[in-house]
């Protein structure tokens, strides 16, 4: 597959490095005239020396050939605009763009840009999701992390023990259902009048933002 | 009015003083508070510093009651970013930046932001003097 990736920082240079392996067609677009000159001769990739925001650069590389376009320089404010010069000008089929500060993830949203990858803020959520305790399991993520399936053990001490759930409905968050109950090896799908057993598993569908508080409404 | 620049340069920080003197309600945003020095001394607008790409920074400066927003900095693609946000999340009626290209014209059509060119206007204030 063809692949144009702009940016021959760190995250740029393992890319194409990893990209190549993987028997792809890559071409770099790097500003420093150094970098460009080291990243070429190392991995015999093509460089383009320029301003990966500057439309004859692009146009140089030949973009419009590419069938995903990666933007990974360390500036936020030069990876949104490249992606905004590119899809406008281009149609290419596949444009991702990283974000270097996390919240700049929402920001690019906001702006249009669909496809973004934070590493800061995967880590982040890896570690987060590492830490959270043993009653509220994350089985599954989503759309990189921000919608999540959990699994939630009830305790004795929950105030949902011994509640249907129609009774616990108005306090679970929004965006959020329950899936599954397991109990004892048996699968229960969960209706108005299911009632809820001290042991029981719950299986919840969610978004991250509300993941503490359906933790709070099922543990508390 | 209410006016927010980004970037306390030679332009920015004119800019500033003569808009303050105006009776003009003024915030600097500026990431090197060294450059709040350019300022005059009598100058009653305030300063923040910070990265005017950061919508903290952007908020701390009040941006969704600006009337205008000014983005002179010395980097243009933070120019355009800083100009897109103030537009789409605080949405402030006029926003201008300083940037040079094609891409910029885009962006200005595309985002509803006045572009300054100085490379343009300057070839054409040179041209208008030999003609």
């Amino acid at each position: 597959m063809r692949i144009t990736v702009i940016g021959g920082g760190k995250v740029g240079y393992y890319l194409v490095k990893t990209l190549l392996d993987h028997k792809h067609k890559v071409t770099l677009i790097e500003k420093d005239p150094d970098r460009a000159q080291k990243i070429s001769d190392e991995l015999g990739v093509l460089v383009i020396k320029g301003d990966g925001s500057d439309l004859n650069t692009l146009k140089e590389a030949e973009v419009d050939l590419a069938k995903v376009l990666v933007v990974v320089t360390g500036k936020d404010e030069d990876n949104l605009i490249a992606v905004q010069v590119a899809s406008e000008n281009f149609s290419i089929p596949r444009i991702i763009a990283r974000v270097n500060n996390p919240k700049n993830e929402d920001v690019f949203h906001r702006l249009g840009i669909e496809t973004t990858v934070s590493s800061t803020g995967t880590i982040a959520r890896l570690i987060e999701k590492e830490a959270v305790t043993d009653e509220i399991k994350t089985l599954l993520t989503f759309e990189r992390g921000s919608m999540t399936i959990v699994e939630v053990l009830i305790r004795a001490d929950s105030h949902v023990v011994n509640k249907s759930v129609m009774q616990i409905s108005s306090k679970l968050p929004q965006n959020c259902v329950l899936v599954t109950v397991l109990r004892e090896h048996q699968v229960i799908f969960p209706r108005g009048d299911t009632v809820l057993h001290n042991g029981d598993a719950l299986i919840a569908v969610t978004t991250l933002d509300n993941q503490e508080a359906l933790e709070t409404v099922l543990m508390g | 009015m209410y006016v927010i620049i980004a970037g306390c340069g030679a332009v920015g920080s004119q800019l500033a003083n003569t808009l303050a003197k105006a009776m003009h309600n003024i915030v600097v945003i500026d990431e090197d508070n060294k450059s709040f020095e350019q300022l005059e001394p009598g100058f009653n607008g305030r300063t923040v510093h910070g990265n005017t790409i950061d919508v903290d920074v952007q908020k701390k400066a009040a941006m969704a009651k600006a009337d205008v927003f000014i983005a002179v900095t010395q980097n243009d693609n933070a120019n355009l970013m800083a100009a897109q946000i103030a537009k789409k999340i605080f949405s402030v009626e006029l926003v201008i930046a300083r940037a040079s290209g094609e891409h910029a014209q885009l962006i200005s059509a595309r985002h509803d932001i006045e572009i300054i060119f100085p490379v343009t206007l300057q070839i054409q204030k040179i041209m208008e003097v030999i003609a």
